[in-house]
């Protein structure tokens, strides 16, 4: 179904209608119209405020000698300057009828009161009272405008016209804030109680800045005497507490103990903080156990001022209770500085643990923080210890392997506080008795606890038997230890495994020493599979590493002929590794082409699996050697079987490096007429050592697969090359075989 | 006897007037200027026993001037500085470029009169 879509219907109706211009041009006057008076006005506003600048400026230069002579007229004048007084004091009475003019004469006297001090300044005060201009400044606290108002209040401060004290008061709690403000500035200015006036009377707020500016003006005041303003304590305005309490604090005021200590319960963090600082500004150590009393239903912040007060006048008494919160508390601000206080307490008693590298020590570190005093170790015979501490932090620390394990045996009373009352929360504190704990559930709380010392306990702990067998070996001679270690070879256990490390470390004897270090690295090797307790070596041999080596390859060797039998028929091939290894088609197809001349039964197991390639030209390779392969050592059975012995009696694969072969495998190889050029090592001793230490090829790569990394020195001695002549005698010896 | 000349420079008005009046109470004869350039021009064609300046003053500060005399003029006449910025950098910058006294505001007239007498009978 097709829609038409009208188009063209849309764009009539976007069309607008026709206005009329001459409503658009007389709105275009009107507005300009209302542009060019408020240009006008503005000229109008700015030229008289200039004339009347002009005007003041012209008055205050008029004004200004005048001023100056009746600020600094004295009786000891002359004649012609008393004269001169006079007729001034006349003029200006003149002038005081008009209202423009006291006004000027205000704003000059208030302006100048800034700039002068001493007797001029006193002067200028009594001047602006003999003048009357004060009336006016009354006036003007009538006044509906809140900015006249306040204008008036600074006005009357300013000029010290003490009267105005009651007027000025009133406005103490004038809902308007700026009135209010200006009020209490000059209530405390004009009379010395004025603080007393707005500290009772007041009942709006008082900011912080408003604060430190009545402070300020009462830092100003001479020969004033501060009240005691512990009595504002108990204010039920809490800005009037906050600004008592920091009145309390600016005039060392510490006599308010029992009244501060009391703030600390108030439900306001304010003035909970507040009171904590002044506890803490006057050592209040009173304050301590109210302190501890009320932490637990603190606030976070507030948390942190009780501890950082505990740091700064605590005691020994006071680190379970701290240490309990660096255990308990959660939020990491709390616990840290808990543990900051711990330290400004008794310095040192916790360690830094983040970031330090672990040292294997040979014990548990056990230390009871109690100050710089040791406490003895654990007896559960001794006395029991009494601690004071709150229910909610009833812990016992636990920490890293090199830190502390506090309460042991220990009788937790908590102390009934007098000062906290009992219908608040705070005061909800237990008593607790703790019996000696035995030594079963000492231990079970050690591990719920997370104390995982077991390793170590079982280093500390002598096994009875393993004593015995000690004690039994000192007493022997140096033949009787000789026999003894051989026993060892045949009847092991893990009791001979610590008596080997106990020769090892004891011995006097070095040769000893040895043979128990070799039969303990034999042990080393093998045990762990067993579940047998490995325990690192801590002293150095002194021992060549060469021989240690020998010893390790040893037990290598008998782990790889473990495993072999575990690995499959077609990785027994060396072949196998090296064609995993191979990157490209043509290192694997001459791969496939050596096996031919050089392979046996394995690796036509794993030709065998490569038959199953998606290569075809593998596929192929793989089959022609197979065939060839199977050719060859069938015929050559024989033969093979003599070489196969020579390889046993070696101890060497044939494609081992010939520098490997002794002289009698080379006599062996030499009567199969085989033809095989090898050189032939000299130093025939040498090479029977190291026969023993060779590994067949194809099981040269079970180091990989069992992920050990062999010595370089191991590595040197393997050479996979072969040289030409081995594979030109390998194909004659093959064509001589098949004629 | 001849009055001694003190150089007011201070561009509050009233307060000039006031200290002005003062001085010439106290016995001394007071040229009286508004901001920095008169004092300049002014101290290109005479120089004063003493000048009493205000450091924050129209294009050529109390600083400036003390500058100006020492360096440019090379002249020791005393120095008396006012300033209602009492703060140590100034009083410093004063005093090392060369004032002989610094008084801050609210000023005690009485005080200046003081002040200014004692650097006059240093001089002599």
């Amino acid at each position: 179904m097709n829609i038409e879509l009208p188009t063209y219907k849309i764009l009539f109706l976007v069309n607008s209608t026709t206005a009329d211009t001459s409503i658009l041009w007389n709105l275009t006057y009107l507005f300009l119209g209302l542009g060019f008076l408020y240009f006008v006005f503005i000229l109008f506003i700015k030229n008289r405020l200039s004339r009347k600048a002009i005007k003041t400026a012209s008055k205050r230069s008029e004004l200004a000698p005048i001023i100056s002579n009746f600020l600094f007229h004295s009786v000891e004048d002359t004649k012609d300057e008393q004269k001169e007084y006079v007729q001034l004091k006349i003029e200006i009475r003149e002038y005081l009828r008009d209202s423009e003019f006291r006004k000027i004469l205000s704003e000059i006297l208030f302006d100048l009161q800034k700039d002068v001090s001493g007797t001029t300044e006193k002067r200028l005060f009594k001047l602006y009272r003999e003048l009357d201009l004060h009336h006016d400044a009354f006036l003007k606290l009538k006044s509906w405008r809140w900015e006249v108002v306040s204008q008036g209040i600074i006005e009357l401060t300013q000029m010290q016209v003490s009267e105005s004290y009651q007027l000025i008061t009133k406005f103490v709690n004038d809902k308007r804030g700026t009135i209010r403000k200006q009020a209490e500035i000059a209530a405390i200015k004009l009379r010395n109680e004025g603080i007393e006036h707005i500290l009772d009377s007041t009942r709006y707020a008082i900011s912080e800045w408003q604060q430190l500016k009545m402070i300020e003006a009462l830092v100003s005041l001479k020969n004033y005497k501060p009240p005691r303003f512990k009595s504002w304590l108990i204010s039920e305005n809490k800005d009037v507490v906050l600004f008592a309490l920091r009145l309390i604090k600016h005039y060392n005021q510490n006599d308010a103990v029992a009244s501060i200590t009391q703030l600390v319960k108030h439900k306001s963090d304010q003035i909970r903080l507040a009171a904590i600082q002044c506890i803490k500004d006057f050592n209040f150590v009173e304050a301590k156990t109210t302190l501890r009393s009320v932490f637990v239903n603190c606030s976070d912040e507030v948390k942190i001022q009780i501890l950082g007060a505990i740091a700064l006048f605590g005691d020994e008494s006071d680190i379970p209770f701290l240490n309990g919160i660096a255990v308990k508390e959660s939020n990491f601000l709390i616990s840290s500085k808990a543990r900051s206080a711990i330290n400004s307490i008794a310095p040192g008693t916790v360690l830094p643990t983040k970031g330090i590298t672990k040292t294997k020590t040979s014990g548990i570190e056990l230390e009871i923080p109690l100050g710089k005093k040791e406490k003895p170790a654990i007896n559960p015979t001794e006395e029991t210890t009494t601690i004071s501490i709150t229910d909610e932090y009833l812990e016992i620390a636990t920490r890293d392997d090199t830190e502390i394990l506090e309460i042991d045996d220990v009788e937790l009373v908590v102390e009934d506080n007098k000062e906290v009352e009992k219908d608040e929360v705070i005061s909800e504190e237990t008593s607790f008795d703790f019996e000696e704990m035995d030594v079963d559930t000492n231990s079970s709380i050690d591990k719920e606890l997370g104390l995982l010392a077991s390793e170590n306990d079982d280093l500390m702990d002598k096994n009875p038997v393993v004593e015995n067998i000690e004690d039994e070996y000192v007493k022997m001679d140096l033949e009787q230890k000789d026999a003894y270690l051989d026993k060892i070879d045949e009847n092991i256990d893990s009791n001979q495994v610590e008596l080997l490390e106990m020769i090892m470390e004891r011995e006097d004897e070095s040769e000893l020493r040895f043979r128990a270090f070799k039969k303990f690295k034999q042990l080393k090797t093998f045990f762990p599979v067993k579940g047998i307790v490995e325990k690192e070596l801590e002293q150095p041999v002194e021992e060549s590493e060469a021989e240690s080596q020998q010893i390790v390859e040893e037990s290598l060797e008998q782990v790889i002929e473990q495993q072999v039998s575990e690995i499959g028929e077609e990785q027994q091939s060396v072949f196998y590794q090296l064609y995993q290894k191979a990157n490209d088609l043509d290192s694997k197809l001459i791969l496939i082409e050596q096996i031919e001349s050089i392979g046996d039964e394995k690796e036509i197991v794993f030709l065998k699996t490569l038959l199953d390639a998606q290569n075809s030209k593998i596929v192929k390779h793989a089959k022609a050697t197979i065939a060839a392969l199977e050719k060859r050592l069938s015929g050559t059975s024989k033969e093979t079987s003599e070489i196969k012995s020579i390889d046993d009696d070696a101890g060497v694969a044939l494609n081992l490096n010939p520098n490997e072969l002794d002289i009698e495998s080379y006599e062996k190889i030499e009567s199969t007429e085989l033809n095989i050029s090898f050189e032939i090592a000299d130093d025939t001793e040498n090479n029977e050592e190291k026969k023993d230490n060779k590994l067949p090829l194809e099981l040269c790569f079970l180091y990989d697969e069992l992920g050990i990394n062999a010595s370089e020195e191991k590595d040197d001695d393997f050479d996979f090359e072969l040289s030409e002549e081995f594979f030109l005698n390998l194909k004659n010896q093959k064509e001589r075989y098949e004629h | 006897m001849k009055k001694r000349q003190i150089l007011l420079a201070e561009d509050d008005a009233m307060l000039a007037s006031l200290l002005n009046y003062r001085l010439e109470k106290g016995g001394y004869e007071v040229i009286l200027k508004n901001d920095g350039k008169e004092v300049k021009t002014w101290l290109n064609e005479s120089l004063p026993d003493i000048i009493v300046s205000d450091i924050m003053m129209p294009y050529f500060s109390g600083i400036e001037l003390v500058d100006y005399i020492r360096n440019e003029l090379k002249s020791s006449i005393p120095i008396i500085l006012i300033s209602s910025a009492s703060n140590e950098e100034n009083v410093l910058s004063a005093f090392e470029m060369g004032a002989n006294d610094f008084i801050s505001k609210p000023v005690s007239p009485s005080e200046l009169l003081v002040r200014v007498s004692r650097e006059i009978s240093r001089m002599n």
